[in-house]
Formats: C-alpha cells, structure tokens, sequence
C-alpha cells in the first residue's frame, strides 16, 4: 500500500498544497506528485521528455486533472490518457472550479471516473479531498499494475 | 387653320351664343324690318294722296269744263291721262244720269276711293253737272312692301349666319382653343412632371392686358406649383423616413451584434470571475484553515480570533461572487418553458431550509396544486429566494408563520409569499429590488442583496411583475404574476 501513489495535475500552487496537504492527513499515499501542466503530465506517464527514464511499469493509482491547465487542456490531456492502453485503466477524477455544461458532456463522454467542483468553502474543499481519496484510494479496488 | 370640334360647336358655349345672338339679332331686324315697312307704307298712302290732290287740282276744272262741253272724247283722252298715273286703277266721270267715260276696272278691296262733284260755274252760279271718281289700288303698294320683306329677310338671314361663322371662329380663336388646351393641360397633368407650365398660344395678344383667360391660367399654375411643392415636400418627408427607417434597423442589427458582442464578453468574463477570483479565495480560506489546524497551539485567542475573521471575510465576498454569478446567469440563460409544479418547488425548498436549520418551529402553509407555465430551474430560485428570506426575517419571530398561496386579481394570478417576520418600513419599497441594496445589518440578518434583484430579473423574463407589502415588525408579502408565458 505504501507504494501506491496519487498524480496531481494543478497548474495553481494554492490549489495543488491544500490539496496535497489534505491528503497527506490521511497517510493513504506513499508518494504524491504534482504536476503543473499536461504536457508535462503526459511526458511523465509515458516517459517521455524529462521523465524519459522513468519506469513507466510503475504508475499512478490515482490521477487528479485540474480542466483549466495552461497550454495543453484537461480534456485534451484525458483523451490523450484514455487513447493510450497504459494508461487506460487509471482512475481520473477531474477537479475543476467550474461545471461548465460541455466540461461536463465532454469529461463523461471521455470515461471519465468523477467530476468534483472544486468546493466554494474551503472547509468544504478539504473535506471533499479527504473523502475522494478516502474512496479511491482506501475502498476502491484499482485495476492490476502493468499488465 | 381653325381646327372645329364638332362636340364643341354642337354642345358649347360658341353654339348657345351663336342661337342667342341670332335670335337676339332677328327679334332686333323684325322691330326695325316693322317699323320701316310701316314708314314705307305710310309714304306710298301719303304719295298717293298728293297724286289725288294732284288730279284735284290739275284735271277737275279742266274734267269739269269738257264735261259742260259734253265732249266725251276729250274726258277720254284725260282719263286715260290719269289712269297712267302710279297706282291708279279706276276713274269715272258721271252725271247724274249716266256713266260718261270709265276707265280701268273697279275693285272693291286695297283700295283709295275718292269722289270728287264736278261743279260748274254758270252765270254766277255753280251747277254740279257730274261727279268723278277715281279708285287707287293699294295692290301695287303691298307689292313693294313685300319684296321690300323679303330683300331684308334673305339679307338679314345671310348676314346673321355670316356673323354667327365670325362669332364661332371668333369664340373659337379667343376662348374655346384656351379652354380646351386648359382641360387637355389639366387632364394630363402629371404628378411626377408639375414643373411644366401652363401657356396659351395667343399670337397678336399683348402681354400687358390680362384678361381672364390669363387669371385662369396663373390660378392653375399657381395651384401646380403649390401641388409641386407639397409633393415635393411629402416625397422629401417620404425619403427621411425611409431613411430613418432604413438607419433605424441598421442601427438595430449594430446594436444587436454590439450586444451579442458584450453579451460574450460578459459570459467571458462570468467565467474568469468564477475561475480567477474564487482561487484565490480558497487559498486564504483553505490556508487559514490550515494555520488553525496546525499552528493553533501557537496562536493565541486573539490570533485565532484574527484568523477566523479572515477566513469569514473570504467566505462572504466567495457568496457574493456567487450571487452575481448566479444573477448575470439568471439574465442571460435561455428561458425553457414547462409545466412547473409550484406547490413542489416550494415543499422542497421549505424542507431544503428545514434540514438546513432544525430545531426551529416555522408554521408552513402551502398552497396545494399550484400548476405554471415556466422554466422550472428560474422557479426554483425564485423561490429558494424568497422563501429564504422568510425562514430568515422569521428567526426572531417567536410562533414564525409562511404562507404560500395564489389568488386572482383583474383575472390574473398573482402568487405571494406571506411572513409574519420583521418586515420592512415601505418607503425602502423602491429599494428592495435593486443589486445589493439591503434593508438590514448584516449581522443581524445575513446576505448579499443580491437575491430579490435575482427574482426580479426572473419574474421579468417571464413577463410577470413583482411587488411587496410589508410593515415594520409585522411581517412581509412579495406577490408576483408570470403573466407573460
């Protein structure tokens, strides 16, 4: 379990340490990476780029996508993921501040796992991450690694 | 040259004049024709009565003395004498026994008769011995006077129809021509072509005397200008307004593309308000939250104190851009109309505030079954609105009462929600549905002000009108219509 890890792509700082200090409470991840835009998020899924030693056996239980990224978008980074057979099967949640009717048709249409808005409160935002991961990380069963 | 209508001879003025003149002119020659036959006639009477003074005097004696004589043949040879005379027709001389001589042949109608005695002076004494006769006839004299007649008749009837020919080429050249150049004029007369004039052709006529004719003819081309004029005035008013017209809807198309234009941008800019200014937000928010949670032994009460207060600051200004939020969506999104269940909006959004504040004991009065036409989604938020603002204007209510309900009114539904809260004084009435006016102190009644301006927008679009009745401490009414779907 320590190795499980969760993927964060948030291009806000603010956003991305609530978050990434929400979860560490919980103690559910061994490792949570933040990422700031998708290109970049794609390059460290498919070790490609800066990430082109990274063993891409290895991956993510948990992939939170920010929609409002600078340069390449959300969506275009989920359709991208669920385009490729390795990173097919990740669970992505979608975090964004806005549901945005077509964000919405376009994320489901995707395959999308879930759809949180990002919550007005902050009570409510940290609580809601805590009870995201609580779910995928602790009672859902994610699919096999590397196969 | 004198181009004869025959409508015009036979049924104009010219031939009425022409039957006046003539009569006027024949009743004239018959009065002179009469009284010259009448001095012609009294002439020929009076030359006949001196040709019988003439005999008197010449032959009587001489008649007389033949007769003394008994020479018949000398009478015969006087008689003969007289008888050649003009007129005479008949002389007899006479004794009393017997005819002596006649000569001619008596008549006994239109005729001079006179009888002169022959009277002989014989020793001192004077002895009628015969009587002579002579018979004029009048014959000769009604004779002339009756070819005199007929000269002047066939005259007079060549020279009245000489002047009648003069009078109609005269009429003709003088007047008819004009009148019927006016009428052809006036009868072609053109709206689009009023500048030409009207002129007469009057060769011969001079210009300085202006009869009638000319009166007629300035009056018509004063009236065709007047007529140009205001034409030209109404084509001119007829072109500004088309002009404006076509400005006008020209000036719509702007305005709607302008407004399309800011309507994107406004939708832009709802979006970057709600991405850019709530993140920020959250980070104050999250991060107070945060230093409360994991440096709280390290605060003091007064720093904690500090730090709730910003997170509360931040919590009221992310309401706030919600409500504006929610306020320009209200505005711009697109109505949907649907049969809408009332009564069930209002039960959920009464039991939505139930959950949200339990413990408090609100009398709910609802009434049932209250169908509309409308867009369910705007609906609702009217009434999370108002009912909202009753359950909260009720909080220090001691037995808190909302009632929803419908009545009619000038045959059209009007809808209200009833409080017995704290109300309002009426002369903020005005005030009530405008962006952030608030009519109490936010911590006596928390809100953004924003909510009434929301229901007001959406009663709007709907064609409905929204007003309230309210008194200070004794509760509010907000009735509205939605009359217009």
């Amino acid at each position: 379990m320590n190795q499980a890890s969760i993927l964060l792509v948030e291009d806000d700082a603010n956003d991305a340490e609530l978050v990434v200090r929400a979860l560490r409470q919980l103690s559910i991840a061994s490792d949570i990476v933040v990422l700031g835009d998708g290109q970049t998020a794609l390059d460290y899924l498919f070790g490609a780029g800066e990430y082109a030693d990274r063993d891409t056996d290895t991956q993510p239980q948990l992939i939170l996508l920010d929609l409002n990224l600078p340069g390449m978008g959300g969506i275009e980074v989920l359709k991208r993921l669920r385009e490729n057979d390795i990173t097919r099967r990740i669970p992505i949640v979608i975090l964004n501040q806005t549901t945005e009717k077509q964000d919405l048709l376009d994320c489901h249409n995707l395959g999308v796992n879930s759809y949180i808005q990002k919550h007005v409160s902050s009570d409510d935002f940290i609580e809601t991450i805590r009870q995201l991961g609580m779910y995928w990380m602790l009672l859902n069963v994610a699919p096999p690694q590397g196969s | 040259m004198v181009n004869f209508n025959r409508e015009i001879v036979k049924s104009g003025i010219a031939r009425r004049l022409i039957i006046y003149v003539v009569l006027f002119s024949s009743l004239i020659t018959l009065l002179a024709t009469a009284i010259q036959l009448y001095r012609d006639y009294n002439n020929d009477i009076d030359l006949i009565e001196n040709e019988l003074q003439q005999i008197q005097d010449v032959h009587l004696k001489a008649l007389t003395a033949t007769l003394w004589a008994s020479d018949a043949k000398e009478i015969r040879t006087h008689l003969e004498g007289i008888s050649r005379l003009r007129d005479m027709q008949f002389v007899e001389v006479r004794d009393r026994e017997k005819v002596w001589v006649s000569v001619g042949t008596p008549q006994s109608e239109n005729m001079i008769s006179r009888q002169y005695p022959m009277i002989y002076p014989h020793r001192g004494r004077d002895i009628e011995i015969g009587t002579l006769t002579v018979v004029a006839s009048l014959s000769g004299v009604y004779q002339r006077l009756l070819s005199k007649v007929w000269v002047i008749l066939v005259s007079n009837g060549i020279k009245t129809f000489l002047v009648a020919g003069f009078i109609l080429v005269i009429f003709y050249t003088l007047v008819t021509r004009h009148l019927i150049r006016i009428a052809d004029f006036t009868h072609a007369l053109d709206i689009n072509r009023l500048d030409q004039r009207l002129s007469l052709d009057r060769k011969g006529y001079r210009k300085q005397n202006v009869d009638e004719l000319d009166t007629v003819v300035d009056a018509i081309n004063s009236m065709r200008e007047k007529l140009r004029r205001s034409i030209s005035l109404l084509r001119h008013s007829e072109s500004k307004i088309k002009k404006h017209h076509d400005h006008l809807e020209e000036l719509v198309m702007e305005r709607t593309a302008e407004l399309k234009a800011l309507n994107k941008e406004m939708e832009s800019f709802s979006y970057s308000v709600s991405h850019d200014l709530r993140a920020p937000l959250r980070a104050i928010n999250g991060f107070s939250l945060a230093v409360l949670e994991d440096f709280a032994d390290k605060l003091d009460d007064e720093g904690r104190d500090y730090l709730q207060r910003i997170r509360k600051g931040a919590q009221r200004m992310l309401g706030l851009i919600d409500s504006m939020l929610q306020l320009s969506r209200v505005t711009r999104r697109e109505i949907q109309i649907d049969n809408v269940d009332l009564s069930a909006i209002v039960a959920a959004a009464l039991s939505k505030l139930e959950e949200s504040e339990s413990g408090r004991n609100v009398d709910l009065i609802v009434a049932r079954g209250v169908h509309v036409h409308g867009d369910s989604h705007l609906l609702e938020l009217v009434f999370d609105n108002l009912l909202g603002n009753a359950w909260k204007y009720t909080s220090k209510t001691a037995s808190a009462r909302i009632e929803f309900g419908v009545m009619q009114q000038d045959g059209e539904s009007v809808y209200f929600i009833k409080d017995n809260g704290v109300g309002f004084d009426m002369k903020y009435a005005d005030k009530l549905f405008g962006a952030f006016q608030r009519l109490h102190r936010e911590d006596e009644f928390p809100g953004t002000g924003i909510g009434l301006a929301t229901v007001q927008r959406i009663v709007h679009r709907h064609g409905g009108r929204i007003w309230a009745e309210a008194a200070e401490g004794r509760g509010a009414t907000f009735f509205f219509t939605l009359s217009g779907t």
